[in-house]
């Protein structure tokens, strides 16, 4: 769901830049600046290719290939509606501006991308700019993925081809003006979109290309997990230092150890970038369930550790509100607690959630459901606590989905505020304050 | 061609055995990962992670029979490692006082005791169970807090339809074990997560008290 | 395992019997197979009563056990009359026979209304009063002396004079020969021995020890299990289903589709669920795919501006609220779900001669004869094995989970046991339908002088039992409206059938008096406000022609300590009600937080009856109904999506737990007249009651069900 927050804040963007403050909006810093080093160009680099798809599926065809590189890209999540046909758009961006519907990028002639060219498709997924020359809102990531390479946008283009075409027209845009002016985009994209293909590093690993193309081309991790500027754009001094984005918090990658992924050993990273779920450590709830669910629990496993290869580089950002996660149990005593914790929270914990979560933070029936460790639970904010009490989350397995149930429909949000509080009093570092109307706003 | 690109992916690299071994993920796709004490994982085979395929890479496994200790006897079951108990209980062992009411922990009517504690057993997966005692609300009355508890909702007639009771005795019960002498807020944190629809709850109330009083 | 028994262990008994000193204690004898009553053990003299040579009565149950306590009211009318040992009485589930069990209020034979007492009283003590009458002609003719010299105690006849004494076992071959009177001489309430003793229920060792076989439990030999997803949306039907990876899942045998419906049968529920959860099943939703709450909400709201069909009327309402200032208030009440603990489930097994079915029905015949339709079978080819329910509710009185589950195993070869997830159970519920109530009234000093109330909802009878619905009103719906028991001069009750659209609409616990008792009770306090006066005072004075009420609303003020002062947010609510033949006020009392969280502190419920069979059961009745009115007033509500109920579980569908529920004290007025009807009033006391409290705690005229909590936050604005 990284592209409903885009769109909200990326809207933002457009007033800042309209109001003509871009003295000061300097250009942004490279995604891949903090490694330094010598960059070069595709064709002048000599190791493996960084681009395309993993060497396990280098023989296979062209859709095949298409496939995989539309799934790393994650672009069905977006241009599917709940409950609609994949990748015929629809899904409602919610702004404070009005509402944006991502498009159908089927190949009907008429409502999806069917009478579109080589050349328009490229044009699109690198500058923003539709066949019809309208511009792109920048909810669409095109930002990042400028740094593909042609081929694998054609590649992609392919697969989307090869789907049956489905007739939808999504709902039109509803913007209120000046946001409903398409050409203000092209400022934004001028600013923020070098327009750049991805540029490899030398004295750089293969593996480690490899993971940067996957991350900062495909992946785009940066649209949520790096805080943005005044004018919205990801501001990569603080490259994946973590950001508050539609409700969710997108948390810390870096590898500070405290509040970042520092102290994950690779194994874990892999196995949370896989799975969602890394004893310990938690289990992936919201926005980046869905990229699991959807992306990138399906990526090669050479791809994986090619990710785990590069974050590993990213140079630790400290967030000061976030302690490092308590790694004790609390008691399995329900009235144990330091400070006794809040007597509404503890009835709703105790009918709701300690059947699954236990009361010492580890479950009695599957460690999806530990709380102790995991980081939302040691976030002060209690924001993610919040939300997937409201939300509830599912990541998908083969043997059966893991599933917590969402429970914003009959708790009320002075409930929900008092459940968090108590959930990261008893099982985290630092108690949360959320209130009840923060919970409200969260919904 | 989904399936068919998932098993030739999911069975190729020696990365993906590295980062079983590394990461303990080994059950990720597969069966449930053990919760904490239990016994090594049995029987069933392992399954790959699935990659590129939007779906499960589902391979028959050959399963192999596992031994649980279910009231004091030693049971031989074959079920899949993520079988909840509860299943294994009623479908299999044909115990069927268990009750399934919810399937989500929501409810507390599938409350059995692992390893003396009380537990939802319709999300607990048998290969978790291992080695730990499970005991039943067919033999609960042959313990001392089991009987006070049953004797207690007799004496005070807690009982409606009686569908959801199982679950409730098996939670008061692992309470009294814990807390002998449980207060007010000790029987709220204990009994909360059971529903009981007929709505016996002042009833259940009293009787714990009743089956703390009742102890010699 | 068909045609064996269940009784609780001897040693287990004896050692409760100790721990409760005196109480009876006796067992529940179930068979599990459906053997005709014929095959019994036992001597009949007639289709309740069954003795044998060693004096044991089995007693037929014409009603069904879902918690209720009514075997054992039962048995302790038919052992009364009967004079029988009631330690030794043994109990069993009634077979399909509307020659002998129809239920005399209901005309079919079901479980529901809360009548199961008032229906049988006199039919079960006549029975029980009869066979008595036999044996001690039996006895007199073998002792030689008058009947009229002979008494009865316990399982045996007696002769003062001679101090004789024989068993009933002893009797039974001579009086099996002779004519059982039917209108035997009956026992005066001061020669009761059973009824009005708080006897301890037959149904609850089996219940604690996990013995209890439920429908749910049943296992016939050879069985498989399945469960199934049917269209979520009303009348839609299977557009198509690949089971490829459902056929992958270990353990699954077979994927059933049918028109409406498909399910997966496997080893064991865990096969078929994991089966059913890795279909891909696409709908064609048909005419109801659209439809959504606000539909709903639109289409009854309109309805309610029509006038409707007089169910009442006593002076001239109209003219009365012709002028001057009239009073008006609407009161809506949304669908709701039974969530019965025991999930929707049957077993079936189809052959060629025929289809036997195990679960636990409200309406057995119901079941039985919509499945021989649905096979094309006769209904005596439809075997049932009855079995104790685990919860009703009004859920059960439907035959659609057999239905369902019959198709089904038409398809299977063997018995299939068809259990629903409580996914499906919730989603496929056929709900409480909603209801919309609209009062005019007009007040002089503190009396009411004019009433016209409208009530516009589905009827559920019309459906249900169509010879019900007669002349365009539902009996249900009015219910407890047109039997308002204030005391009105000008009285208008109206009827306006509004079907909503999406949905089946059924019973459900309280059923027609749960919206107007509500309605009525809510509006009486905001009249109460309006003439300035105390809400139990301006009952009492509306109440001239109800002394049984009044004196049961006296009762649960003092017991409330009505009136003594309360923290700030807190309130008492009071509601009286004349429902099911019952006489009840009931006090509740609540603190409002400042978040708009209703706590409930305290409750007080006052009821006349009649005469208390059971009253123990009683109290517990009142004491569970009510928990289920308090739950739906404060989450209980199911909305509709493109055609689909929108809640699936308990974390969307909830449920009061054992922390948020209050203490419940009962106050019984001890009475001579006829029992009255108990297994649902609680749930009608619950709404107003609770509704009135928050009124008084907040000044928020709260007029619709479930409570918005979010109006009743501090500051927050309707």
């Amino acid at each position: 769901m990284s592209l409903r927050r885009r769109a909200s804040l990326i809207v933002l963007a457009v007033v800042v830049i309209v109001a003509g403050l871009g003295a000061w909006l300097a250009p942004p810093t490279r995604p891949m600046a903090f490694a330094g080093g010598s960059a070069v160009t595709l064709a002048n680099y000599s190791g493996p290719d960084p681009t395309g798809v993993p060497s396990e599926l280098r023989g296979a065809d062209l859709v095949t290939r298409g496939r995989y590189l539309a799934t790393a890209a994650d672009c069905g999540v977006c241009h599917t509606a709940p409950g609609g046909a994949e990748f015929a758009g629809g899904l409602p961006f919610k702004t404070p501006f009005g509402t944006l519907y991502s498009p159908n990028i089927t190949p009907d002639r008429e409502t999806g991308i069917g009478a579109w060219s080589e050349a328009d498709f490229l044009r699109a997924v690198h500058k923003g700019v539709a066949k019809d020359g309208s511009r792109l809102y920048p909810a669409f990531p095109y930002e990042a993925y400028s740094l593909m390479a042609d081929a694998d946008v054609l590649a992609i283009r392919a697969y989307l081809f090869s789907l049956a075409p489905v007739r939808n027209t999504p709902p039109a845009n509803r913007l209120m003006f000046p946001f409903n002016q398409r050409p203000l985009m092209a400022i934004w994209g001028a600013l923020y979109n070098p327009d750049q293909r991805f540029r490899p590093h030398t004295d750089r690993s293969p593996q480690w290309n490899r993971g940067a193309y996957l991350v900062e081309a495909l992946a785009h991790c940066g649209d949520c997990h790096t805080a943005r500027n005044l004018a919205q754009a990801p501001d990569n001094r603080k490259k994946f230092g973590g950001a508050v984005i539609q409700g969710w918090r997108a948390y810390n990658i870096t590898q500070d150890r405290a509040s970042g992924v520092g102290a994950w050993t690779d194994a874990e990273l892999a196995a949370y970038l896989r799975g969602g779920h890394v004893l310990g450590r938690g289990a992936a709830a919201g926005p980046m369930a869905e990229a699991i669910n959807a992306s990138l629990s399906r990526l090669a496993p050479s791809d994986t550790l090619a990710m785990v290869a590069y974050l590993r580089t990213i140079p630790a950002v400290g967030s000061r509100d976030l302690p490092a996660p308590k790694t004790e149990l609390a008691s399995d005593l329900p009235k144990e607690m330091a400070g006794g914790g809040d007597r509404r929270g503890r009835e709703v914990f105790a009918g709701a959630c300690a059947s699954c979560h236990g009361w010492s933070g580890k479950s009695p029936l599957f460690p999806h459901a530990n709380l102790t460790g995991v980081r939302a639970v040691n976030d002060p904010s209690a924001i993610n606590v919040a939300q997937v009490v409201i939300n509830g989350a599912r990541l998908e397995r083969a043997g059966g989905d893991v599933v917590m149930p969402a429970f914003g429909q009959t708790y009320s949000n002075a409930e929900i505020a008092a459940v968090a509080n108590y959930v990261t009093a008893r099982f985290g570092s630092a108690r949360s304050e959320i209130t009840a109307r923060d919970v409200a706003r969260l919904r | 061609m989904k399936g068919a690109l998932a098993r030739r992916l999911g069975r190729s690299g020696d990365t993906l055995v590295q980062l079983q071994t590394a990461g303990g993920w080994l059950a990720f796709r597969g069966a449930t990962q053990c919760a904490g004490d239990c016994g090594g994982p049995q029987g069933s085979s392992i399954e790959h992670p699935e990659v590129g395929a939007g779906s499960a890479t589902m391979e028959v496994d050959v399963l192999q029979p596992r031994t649980l200790q279910i009231n004091g006897e030693a049971r031989t079951v074959t079920a899949p490692d993520d079988m909840p108990l509860l299943w294994v209980l009623r479908d299999i062992l044909g115990l069927t006082g268990t009750k399934f009411g919810c399937g989500i922990a929501q409810c507390g009517a599938c409350t059995v005791h692992v390893g003396g504690a009380a537990v939802r057993s319709c999300l607990l997966p048998v290969g978790s169970v291992g080695a730990r005692p499970v005991t039943t609300i067919e033999r609960v009355g042959e313990t001392e807090a089991g009987a006070r508890v049953q004797n207690a909702w007799l004496e005070l007639e807690v009982v409606q339809c009686g569908y959801c009771q199982s679950g409730q005795i098996m939670s008061a019960t692992a309470l009294l074990n814990r807390i002998p002498q449980p207060d007010d807020a000790d029987i709220d944190a204990a009994m909360a997560g059971n529903i009981c629809r007929c709505g016996t709850y002042d009833r259940i109330r009293d009787a714990i008290k009743r089956a703390v009083a009742a102890r010699a | 395992m068909a045609g064996d028994t269940l009784s609780p262990s001897v040693s287990r008994r004896a050692l409760l019997g100790a721990g409760v000193g005196g109480v009876l204690l006796v067992g529940l004898h179930l068979p599990l197979g459906g053997r005709s009553a014929a095959a019994q053990p036992g001597t009949p003299f007639n289709a309740f009563i069954r003795i044998d040579r060693e004096g044991a009565a089995t007693l037929v149950m014409p009603q069904v056990e879902m918690g209720q306590g009514v075997y054992t009211s039962i048995s302790m009318i038919l052992a009364e009359e009967l004079d029988a040992d009631f330690a030794r009485v043994r109990v069993e589930h009634a077979p399909p026979d509307e020659g002998h069990y129809t239920n005399p209020m209901l005309g079919v034979q079901a479980t529901g209304n809360s009548n199961s007492i008032r229906a049988w009283w006199t039919p079960l003590r006549k029975a029980g009063a009869g066979t008595r009458a036999v044996l001690v002609q039996a006895a007199a003719q073998r002792w030689g002396v008058a009947p009229s010299a002979c008494r009865t105690e316990v399982g045996q006849v007696f002769h003062p004079e001679s101090d004789r004494r024989v068993g009933y076992g002893d009797l039974v071959g001579r009086a099996a020969a002779l004519k059982v009177p039917s209108d035997p001489p009956l026992k005066t309430p001061g020669e009761f021995r059973l009824i009005g003793k708080p006897l301890k229920r037959l149904d609850t060792p089996d219940k604690v020890n996990g013995k209890t076989v439920y429908g749910i439990d049943a296992r016939p030999p050879g069985c498989r299990y399945a469960t199934l997803m049917a269209s979520p949306v009303k009348g839609g039907a299977v557009a198509g289903v690949d089971d490829t990876e459902a056929r992958l899942v270990p353990g699954v045998q077979q994927v059933v589709v049918l028109e409406d419906l498909v399910a997966v049968v496997g080893e064991h529920m865990w096969a078929a669920k994991r089966g059913l959860e890795a279909l891909k099943i696409t709908w064609n939703d048909g005419p109801n795919g659209q439809v959504d709450s606000a539909q709903v909400w639109a289409q009854i709201r309109k309805a309610s501006e029509r006038d409707g069909v007089v169910a009442r009327q006593t002076g001239d309402a109209d003219k009365a609220l012709g002028g001057g200032q009239v009073l008006t208030g609407e009161f809506e009440m949304p669908f709701l779900a039974h969530a019965a603990m025991e999930p929707m489930n049957c077993t079936a097994h189809v052959t060629p001669a025929g289809c036997e079915l195990w679960l636990g029905t409200q309406a057995i015949t119901r079941v039985q004869s919509h499945v021989a339709q649905a096979l094309g079978l006769p209904p005596a080819k439809v075997k049932i094995n009855q079995h104790l329910l685990g919860g009703g509710f009004g859920r059960r009185l439907e035959a659609d989970m057999a239905v369902k589950s019959a198709r089904i195993a038409q398809k299977v070869d063997g018995p299939v046991k068809v259990v629903w997830t409580r996914e499906e159970d919730i989603r496929q519920d056929i709900v409480r339908p909603v209801y919309r109530d609209r009062i005019w009234a007009k007040l002089s000093g503190d009396r009411i002088t004019a009433w016209k109330y409208r009530i516009t909802g589905s009827a559920v009878i019309a459906r249900w039992l169509p010879p019900g619905y007669q002349k365009g009103v539902d009996p249900d719906a009015v219910d407890s409206a047109i039997d308002i028991p204030y005391d009105i001069p000008d009285l208008r009750v109206e009827y306006v059938r509004d079907e909503p659209p999406g949905v089946s609409t059924g019973f459900w616990r309280g059923v027609g008096p749960n919206n107007n008792v509500f309605a009525i009770e809510s509006f009486i306090d905001e009249l109460a406000m309006k003439a300035g006066k105390d809400p139990v005072a301006f009952r009492r004075a509306n109440l001239g022609k109800s002394p049984r009420l009044r004196a049961v609303l006296d009762l649960a003020a003092e017991q409330a300590g009505w009136g003594s002062p309360l923290p700030p947010r807190s309130g008492r609510g009071v509601a009286t009600q004349v429902s099911f033949g019952s006489f009840i006020a009931t006090v509740v009392e609540v603190e409002v937080d400042e978040d708009g969280d209703v706590h409930l502190k305290r409750a007080n419920i006052a009821v006349d009856t009649g005469i208390a069979v059971n009253p123990d059961t009683i109290i517990a009745q009142l004491q569970g109904g009510l928990v289920f009115g308090l739950t739906a007033a404060l989450y209980g509500e199911v909305t509709l999506d493109k055609g689909r109920i929108q809640q699936s579980n308990f974390h969307d569908y909830r449920m009061l737990r054992i922390d948020q529920v209050p203490p419940i004290a009962v106050h019984l007025i001890k009475s001579g007249e006829p029992p009255g009807g108990i297994g649902e009033a609680g749930t009608t006391a619950a709404f107003a009651s609770l509704r009135n409290a928050i009124y008084a705690a907040t000044g928020k005229p709260l007029r619709r069900i479930p409570f918005n909590r979010g109006l009743l936050a501090k500051g927050a604005v309707a």
